[in-house]
């Protein structure tokens, strides 16, 4: 289980793969006021990335260096954008 | 074998699959531009591969074919019938040579002179297309490309960009990509000295999420490295086609790139190829743990009569070892799952020679091969699934005057779809045909006294239609190259049976029939119980027992030669299991029966005692239990006795 619906966010775990993009994508949309929590995320299925960046809203910064300054390096320097401007 | 030979096999017979499901695109629409692009892909990496290796001949043919279809493609126009079936024939060419480098590490003695001919049926058709030439011109190679001046006005570029130099690239991966296993960013995250990256929208933004498919990729992949693009195209070797490279310090433009194996092994990280044989050895080391767990029972009971602190502890970490045993098992079977594609690619070039043979025209359609099963499974299933193939060809499809008789369409169909329910796996065959005739079946079977005359006409339809299963059972008039050869339907039932599956048939006179088989997808554990009998213990799979019961033995009453009794209001022959297998019959006041089914019919054996019931990795019988009549499979019991799995239509047969 890798998709996991909290009180006030959704947050992935560990290796997301392809086949959590439909679970992630039905969270989404339940739950359409909840950002994505992101920092226990290890390794993540393009599938995976390219929902959060049409998501856009997402919290905190994994562990993994690919991850964090590349593959969602877009994301996370639009998310440290809004918490400096805010 | 050198190692760099041994992953080229495994990823040409991919490429050759590749092809030939583009092929079977084209074959129902010659006009798909997409199946023409997905062929051209497949031929073009194919060639690259193959230039690694003494190969010259295979080169030269797919480098004959990639050009006619690169002009197909530039073009716009349509391969003929005539290409499509060179182009077959090349693959199918292609996938023997595979063949051969696999076995003699070298192309068999006549790889030139075929060659000619394949690359001769290509020309012959060429020029006929250079009559009409309206070539459009390409982009002149020196110009910066304006993809490159758009990605560094990118925010996550600009900052490289004033001093730019090593190696740009962008990805764009096919819009199915992830449905062929592939994850676009393994690729990237196997690049060399990364900079940059940059994931962009392929539509220009993203999608709402109300509209997005999840399995349909829609993103580009930008990127710097401070590597050469050497090796960056080494890091897209397999997608060669769906990337552009330009050297930043130069802005020389390389595009698109040609496939480069390296010889080095630093493939991506997410995937790894591991040889049959280790996961075969994990799936018997991972079953014999839970054995070896179970030994830890007996222990425990001992335990607990000394001290109840101790075997409460014991028990707890029993019961941790058995979780964590339980997560590897389903890790092992995870990992032996592999696509039903590379077993069943052959199927659809032998049902076009069937057909071809058989003088009949007939459109094979397939479904659900990429489905993912047991290695077990992937590996038995073909040939049962050849033989209904050519069954359907050879006995299903009318010929094309009766067809049209019959208000037909000339062109028969014969479709196989692969699906999965839960974890089985089901597998339709079905075809447009002329139904099977039950009439005939009950008479050839009253003929060759498989049944009394009186029972027979007492069948329904399924039970008629399950005597085509009987050994030896065929109502072909003659024997033909395809079908009939002397493998029947009993062998493809045995196959199934082997599989823990099961195999019904549906039919109707003049409109077709239809095959469907089910079977688990994981084939190598089963859940057992062990019963015993005769003073020994035997086990009887799980998944062909209805129930157990308990009844007085005058409940058991004789009808004829035989004993009946009724469970729930079904009326069952009973069999004792220790008499059928040559030990002692049960004498108890109560009788403990198992009621079984096997083959759809219903059978109670007597047993003496109801034992244990658990999962047990099975291991098929070799040597001297091979030769027993009945011996299915053996596994260990927990106290190290070897526990024989019946075979329980062998059985009753």
């Amino acid at each position: 289980m890798t998709v996991i619906v909290g009180t006030d966010r959704i947050a992935l775990h560990g290796h997301c793969t392809v086949e959590d993009a439909e679970p992630l994508l039905a969270a989404l949309l339940d739950h359409p006021g909840f950002p994505v929590d992101i920092s226990e995320l290890s390794h993540a299925h393009l599938a995976i990335v390219q929902l959060l960046y049409a998501k856009g809203h997402i919290l905190g910064s994994p562990a993994s260096d690919f991850l964090s300054s590349h593959a969602l390096g877009g994301l996370i320097d639009v998310a440290a954008q809004k918490i400096g401007s805010s | 074998m050198d190692e760099l030979l041994d992953q080229f096999i495994v990823e040409g017979r991919d490429l050759v699959a590749q092809a030939q499901r583009a092929l079977a695109d084209l074959g129902r629409d010659a006009r798909s531009r997409a199946a023409v692009d997905q062929l051209f892909r497949a031929v073009h990496t194919l060639k690259g591969s193959v230039a690694l290796f003494d190969m010259q001949d295979a080169e030269r043919l797919l480098h004959e074919a990639e050009t006619h279809l690169d002009e197909a493609r530039k073009r716009q126009f349509d391969l003929s019938a005539d290409i499509l079936e060179a182009m077959v024939e090349i693959i199918d060419q292609t996938d023997r040579w595979i063949d051969d480098m696999e076995r003699h590490g070298a192309l068999g003695a006549d790889a030139g002179s075929r060659t000619a001919t394949l690359t001769d049926r290509l020309k012959a058709d060429q020029r006929a297309l250079i009559v009409d030439s309206d070539l459009h011109a390409g982009p002149s190679a020196g110009e910066r490309p304006s993809w490159l001046a758009d990605m560094l006005e990118r925010p996550r570029f600009r900052h490289l960009a004033a001093n730019a130099s090593g190696t740009a690239f962008r990805y764009m991966p096919d819009a199915d990509c992830f449905f062929r296993g592939e994850d676009p960013l393994a690729f990237a995250a196997a690049i060399p000295d990364l900079k940059a990256l940059a994931i962009v929208p392929s539509e220009g933004s993203w999608p709402d999420l109300e509209k997005v498919d999840p399995f349909r990729c829609a993103s580009i992949i930008e990127g710097i490295s401070s590597a050469g693009p050497a090796a960056v195209r080494a890091a897209f070797r397999l997608v060669p086609d769906q990337v552009l490279v330009a050297s930043l310090g130069e802005d020389r433009v390389e595009a698109p790139a040609m496939p480069i194996m390296a010889a080095d092994g630093d493939r991506a990280a997410a995937t790894l190829r591991v040889e049959a044989a280790t996961l075969d050895r994990l799936a018997r080391e991972s079953g014999e743990l839970g054995i070896a767990i179970r030994a830890i029972q007996p222990l425990l009971d001992r335990a607990e009569k000394l001290d109840l602190d101790l075997s409460r502890d014991l028990r707890t970490a029993r019961d941790e070892l058995n979780r964590v045993a339980a997560n590897i098992g389903q890790a092992v079977a995870k990992a032996r799952l592999v696509s039903l594609e590379s077993a069943l690619r052959r199927l659809p070039r032998l049902s076009r020679e069937a057909a071809s043979t058989a003088g009949k025209q007939v459109r094979f359609v397939m479904e659900g091969e990429t489905t993912k099963a047991d290695k077990n499974v992937a590996d038995l299933l073909f040939e049962p699934l050849l033989h209904l193939v050519r069954n359907a060809i050879d006995h299903g499809i009318e010929a094309p005057a009766e067809r049209l008789d019959a208000g037909k369409p000339v062109e028969g169909r014969v479709e196989l779809r692969i699906e999965t329910d839960g974890d089985r796996l089901c597998i339709t065959l079905s075809d447009d045909g002329r139904g099977i005739d039950a009439d005939r079946i009950r008479e050839a079977a009253i003929a060759r006294e498989l049944v009394e005359p009186g029972a027979a006409r007492a069948l329904g339809p399924e039970e008629v239609y399950r005597l085509l299963f009987l050994p030896g059972f065929s109502t072909a008039g003659k024997v033909t190259s395809l079908s009939g050869r002397g493998v029947g339907l009993d062998a493809v039932q045995s196959v199934v049976e082997r599989l823990r599956g099961t195999i019904r048939i549906e039919s109707l006179l003049g409109q077709g029939s239809k095959f469907v088989i089910q079977m688990p997808l994981h084939a190598i554990t089963a859940r057992l119980m062990v019963v015993s009998a005769g003073g020994e213990r035997f086990g009887i799979r799980l998944d062909q027992v209805v129930e157990t019961a308990r009844i007085p033995v005058e409940e058991i009453r004789e009808v004829g030669q035989g004993l009946v009794c009724v469970l729930r209001d079904r009326t069952v022959p009973v069999f004792d299991l220790g008499q059928l297998l040559g030990l002692e019959a049960n004498t108890d006041a109560f009788a403990r029966l198992v009621l079984i089914n096997v083959q759809n019919s219903l059978t109670a054996l007597r047993v003496a005692r109801f034992e244990e019931r658990f999962d047990a990795a099975l291991q098929t019988s070799s040597g001297l239990l091979a030769r027993l009549p009945a011996v299915e499979a053996t596994t260990r019991l927990a106290d190290g006795d070897v526990l024989i799995v019946l075979n329980l239509a062998e059985l009753l047969a």
